[in-house]
């Protein structure tokens, strides 16, 4: 149980983590809040609604997305798509990503070694 | 309820929640979300107010949700928090000594009297915490605030740390020159008239005689007792200046004279009048009431300190205790 109630906890840091990256990754077209979700989903990249629409916010907050209200295919909805900030800052942060997941390798595999 | 007016309340109650300057956006962003999920669950059919609610409740209470949006500066900033409970339990607690000293040493006839005289200083007692406690907010605040706005005014620098320091190694000085001015307060307090005239040349007057006379029954009875607690306390002390540091065993005497002098203290206060004179009695169970709360606090401080002490892992360049 204990184990259980670590594993959900450590497993939920490790995704808070990539969040961030996930959500740019699908910014590059415009997206709405429920239409994002669903994308990263089918992805298997599953965020709660009410941790990824304050997302959204803070990125745009912090100069990353773009917003407007659009009307397309039924009720008013809010497009998130990348600032020309963000569509600078998305390649670093890929760069940045792949050398972590690299050096984790490394690390496991090193790990299995000893 | 139907559902569509639960997910509009909902969007109004995180909506309210946050600054206004996005309040109408975030209402109307998270009214189009949530209806979009709601659909979703109803796979084409009517939505009903099961979906409704378990929709609402997976994406959590509105204050936390409004947190997720926006969140505000904190009063306190969580690096002071530590610091803004050890200094406000610091004055509470120095206040509730003041009160109970004072209530301890004020004159009174009778029982109810007393009553009455600590129920108003009860009064007082939580009139002061509750403004101290304020004020202490109100810096705090500022602190914050002065973070914020200058951060580079209080950054921190390697500088400003503060040295490390065994708390069993005694400055051989300083130490001498207490345990001199500690004598001095010690035969004073034995005996004050003899003092005074050694300062008046015999001449002290008769008013200050009078003022300063022991009761006759403490002198005979408690004031030995006392005497005793106080005189072991500084000849340990003497002895610890003379070794030039703390050792286990010294300290643990240290303690138990620490608790006896509390101890007595309390009871001396409680027994019966000091002085003769009630004004110099009064003022004297004050002072004494006081010593002995923060003698009794300082014992309780140590005690925990030892406690941890026998966990903590052994410093770097530091001899074993003998």
């Amino acid at each position: 149980m204990i184990l259980d109630d670590a594993f959900t906890k450590l497993e939920a840091d490790l995704r808070r983590s990539v969040i961030v990256l996930a959500t740019l990754s699908q910014l590059k077209a415009a997206q709405y809040g429920y239409s994002l979700r669903q994308t990263l989903s089918e992805h298997g990249m599953e965020i709660e609604e009410g941790t990824l629409y304050p997302l959204l916010r803070r990125l745009e907050t912090q100069g990353l997305l773009t917003s407007q209200w659009r009307i397309e295919d039924g009720p008013p909805r809010r497009y998130y798509t990348l600032s020309a900030e963000g569509r600078r800052l998305y390649p670093k942060l890929v760069k940045s990503w792949r050398a972590l997941t690299g050096v984790m390798e490394d690390l496991f595999e090193e790990g299995k070694t000893k | 309820m139907m559902p569509q007016d639960m997910i509009a309340r909902y969007a109004h109650d995180v909506a309210r929640r946050l600054p206004k300057r996005m309040r109408a956006d975030v209402q109307a962003e998270l009214q189009a979300l949530l209806m979009d999920s709601l659909r979703q669950r109803a796979a084409g059919g009517a939505p009903t107010e099961a979906m409704a609610t378990e929709l609402l409740v997976s994406f959590g209470a509105p204050r936390e949700v409004a947190l997720r949006y926006h969140a505000p500066s904190a009063i306190i900033d969580p690096v002071d928090a530590g610091l803004f409970s050890k200094i406000a339990f610091g004055l509470l607690i120095a206040l509730g000594v003041l009160a109970i000293s004072m209530i301890l040493s004020a004159p009174h006839a009778t029982q109810s009297e007393w009553r009455l005289i600590a129920y108003g200083v009860a009064q007082d007692y939580v009139r002061s915490s509750l403004l101290v406690l304020g004020v202490l907010l109100l810096v705090f605040w500022l602190l914050g605030a002065v973070r914020r706005i200058y951060p580079g005014l209080l950054a921190w620098r390697p500088r400003s740390l503060p040295p490390v320091r065994d708390p069993d190694q005694i400055n051989r000085l300083g130490a001498a020159a207490a345990v001199t001015a500690w004598t001095l307060g010690f035969l004073i307090l034995m005996q004050p008239v003899a003092f005074f005239d050694v300062l008046w040349g015999g001449q002290t007057p008769a008013a200050m005689r009078h003022s300063f006379a022991f009761d006759e029954t403490f002198s005979r009875t408690r004031a030995p007792i006392l005497w005793f607690v106080l005189g072991a306390s500084l000849l340990l002390y003497a002895w610890a200046t003379v070794e030039g540091q703390w050792r286990k065993l010294t300290r643990r005497i240290d303690l138990g004279l620490s608790v006896a002098i509390g101890l007595v203290s309390t009871w001396i206060i409680l027994a019966g009048p000091i002085f003769a004179a009630a004004p110099t009695d009064q003022i004297m169970k004050f002072g004494m009431a006081v010593n002995a709360g923060f003698t009794l606090i300082d014992v309780w401080r140590r005690i925990g300190e030892e406690r941890s002490e026998q966990t903590a892992p052994p410093m770097a360049g530091a001899s074993a205790p003998s």
